[in-house]
């Protein structure tokens, strides 16, 4: 197991080296000087290329990256362009918010798709199932930008129960209470997220349902409640944890959409600002950061199987 | 169950009907609209639904209903689009990577690294690199798409590489090329087809979310995404601008959901899980 660990670590290298040279290369195609963002329009070309040179923007591009590179392994991400200041120190910022969204959201997504999943496939064919199946489709197919505003109009805008955009942040605070502003958010982004893990644990149930074992189970007379739970439900739990890699994918994705929406000041909307005013190095810090988590979610997940199915041993 | 299979049939059959509708609109979009889109009526902004504008107008007097029409083709377009560029690259680089094995560990390296970027940010920075426009917004989303079909193709080709058929048609004497354009890529037709579907779909999304931030088709051009993008100030003043196009939206992309749903069903009950996990 130890050993397993140790390779798929070492695995990552080479990944990350690749993931690294890909966000390089894309954020450098994107047209527009950043010396020349930085100074603004009133700056003289002597200026300009002053600042090009202590930003090392005129050594070669392959330069430009074993620099940048050498920087990430001491820890140091660049400047941003906007905020004069680390791109580590901007994204620590934002990353409160992004953190309690996301935590929010994950475990909102868990508690309602995990067991409505199950109930849909332990009834299934039946006229809940159905209707669960309709529900997590129709749900499955809302722009989470829509819902969000949809939600905002009757919750806060009507029903006045949440305030409507904004996060004042609650460590700086201390007040907790102030995880208000991230309900309507965080129902936002869950409810997708929870129609395809309904969706996944309804087909995966079904799958394990047809095994053998589960007939023998039956048929040496334990009860329903105990099959379902103790032999078809442990079962399919593989294929909903492995789903919780697609899960973090689709909340960086819905992040960024959800945190415009709501105002939030947050790593998702930073993106998109960064994006508009072609803040580079913040960029490409945050789609290395999160290329990085993802690939640690899919070893923390490949590594879980050997905890759910004693059958899976790593060596 | 019996009660429950028919139903489904239905809605699955209202799926179908939907999207012929759309394709009519799309086509007969000048007719329909009895007012250009981007025709501009200052003294008629923000009027609600019903009397002249059957949808209302929005905040630069456009006729809503038009904007929804001519969005409809813009969605279509754009769908088509992705799915046409994701399928066919998609279909090409994971059938080579699975029948021919030294492409192999570096082409689906690079797809896997190509993964741990979230679609959305990927797409929002293709756009940044090749400008606002609907083709580069159809080659942003498309790429993202691209590295899930090559994932499916790959795994498809390992499989049937192994199938009895292709050994013959190998020791036949057909070249490998012709193996993998006869032999190989037309055994996978029914899931490309059921993925493509789902592309489809999903890709509706994605589109609506670039239009949404600001990095998608430029605004002039009517879509649904840029409609709601700009309806999104007017949130208590004009909910109709929020409603008509996103109702569009939704309905659309449930109903290639569920035509999705009826083509896995028919074609390929075995995919169920693959494409489900995507």
């Amino acid at each position: 197991m130890f050993a397993y660990i140790v390779r798929r670590v070492l695995s990552m290298i080479p990944s990350l080296l690749l993931a690294s040279i890909l966000v390089f290369s894309f954020i450098h195609m994107i047209p527009g000087d950043p010396a020349q963002m930085m100074l603004g329009d009133m700056a003289t070309p002597e200026q300009t290329e002053a600042l090009r040179e202590t930003m090392g923007l005129d050594r070669p591009i392959y330069a430009q990256y074993f620099i940048w590179l050498g920087g990430i392994l001491k820890g140091d991400f660049g400047t941003s362009i906007f905020f004069h200041q680390s791109v580590w120190d901007v994204i620590v910022d934002r990353a409160e918010t992004s953190l309690f969204l996301a935590a929010m959201s994950i475990t909102l997504i868990i508690a309602i798709g995990v067991p409505v999943g199950v109930l849909s496939a332990v009834r299934c064919n039946s006229a809940l199932d159905q209707s669960i199946s309709a529900l997590s489709m129709f749900f499955a197919s809302i722009p989470t930008f829509w819902l969000g505003l949809n939600f905002m109009m009757l919750f806060s805008v009507s029903l006045k129960w949440f305030p409507t955009s904004g996060f004042p942040s609650v460590l700086a605070s201390g007040d907790w209470t102030n995880l208000r502003y991230l309900v309507l958010p965080a129902l936002t982004l869950s409810a997708p997220n929870s129609a395809l893990i309904v969706r996944l644990t309804r087909s995966s149930m079904l799958d394990a349902s047809h095994a053998d074992h589960v007939r023998t189970a039956r048929a040496k007379g334990l009860s329903e409640g105990t099959v379902n739970v103790r032999h078809v439900f442990r079962n399919s739990l593989i294929s909903v944890v492995s789903a919780l890699g697609f899960t973090f994918v689709a909340l960086v994705a819905g992040t960024v959409v959800t945190e415009t929406v709501f105002s939030l000041p947050g790593v998702g909307r930073l993106v998109v600002e960064s994006l508009l005013r072609r803040d580079y190095p913040t960029i490409q810090g945050i789609i290395l950061v999160v290329a990085f988590l993802y690939m640690c979610i899919n070893l923390l997940v490949d590594l879980s199987f050997a905890f759910l199915d004693p059958r899976i041993r790593y060596s | 169950m019996r009660f429950g299979f028919f139903l489904r049939r239905k809605v699955a059959l209202a799926g179908f009907f939907f999207i012929a509708l759309l394709l009519v609109v799309a086509v007969a979009a000048p007719f329909l609209a009895r007012i250009p889109p981007q025709t501009l009526n200052p003294v008629d902004k923000l009027q609600p639904p019903g009397g002249a504008y059957l949808f209302g107008t929005d905040n630069f007097g456009r006729d809503v209903f038009s904007r929804v029409v001519y969005g409809a083709r813009t969605s279509l377009t754009g769908g088509a689009g992705v799915v046409l560029f994701s399928t066919v690259l998609g279909v090409l680089i994971g059938a080579v990577a699975g029948y021919f094995r030294r492409t192999e560990a570096w082409l689906m390296r690079l797809v896997d690294v190509m993964m741990a970027f979230p679609p959305l940010l990927l797409a929002l920075v293709l756009v940044s690199i090749l400008g606002r426009g609907m083709v580069n917004v159809i080659v942003a989303v498309g790429v993202t798409y691209l590295t899930r079909t090559v994932r499916v193709v790959y795994a498809l080709t390992l499989r049937i590489r192994e199938e009895p058929y292709i050994e013959a048609a190998i020791a036949s004497g057909v070249r490998p090329f012709d193996v993998v354009a006869r032999h190989v890529i037309p055994n996978m037709l029914s899931p490309i087809i059921v993925q493509a579907t789902f592309t489809f779909a999903f890709s509706l999304l994605d589109l609506a979310a670039l239009d949404f931030l600001g990095l998608g088709i430029p605004p002039a051009v009517p879509s649904w995404g840029n409609m709601l993008s700009e309806g999104r100030m007017y949130l208590t003043r004009a909910p109709w601008l929020l409603i008509f196009p996103g109702a569009s939206i939704v309905m659309t992309v449930l109903s290639f959901n569920l035509a999705g749903d009826v083509l896995r069903d028919r074609l390929d009950p075995q995919l169920r899980r693959k494409v489900e996990g995507v």
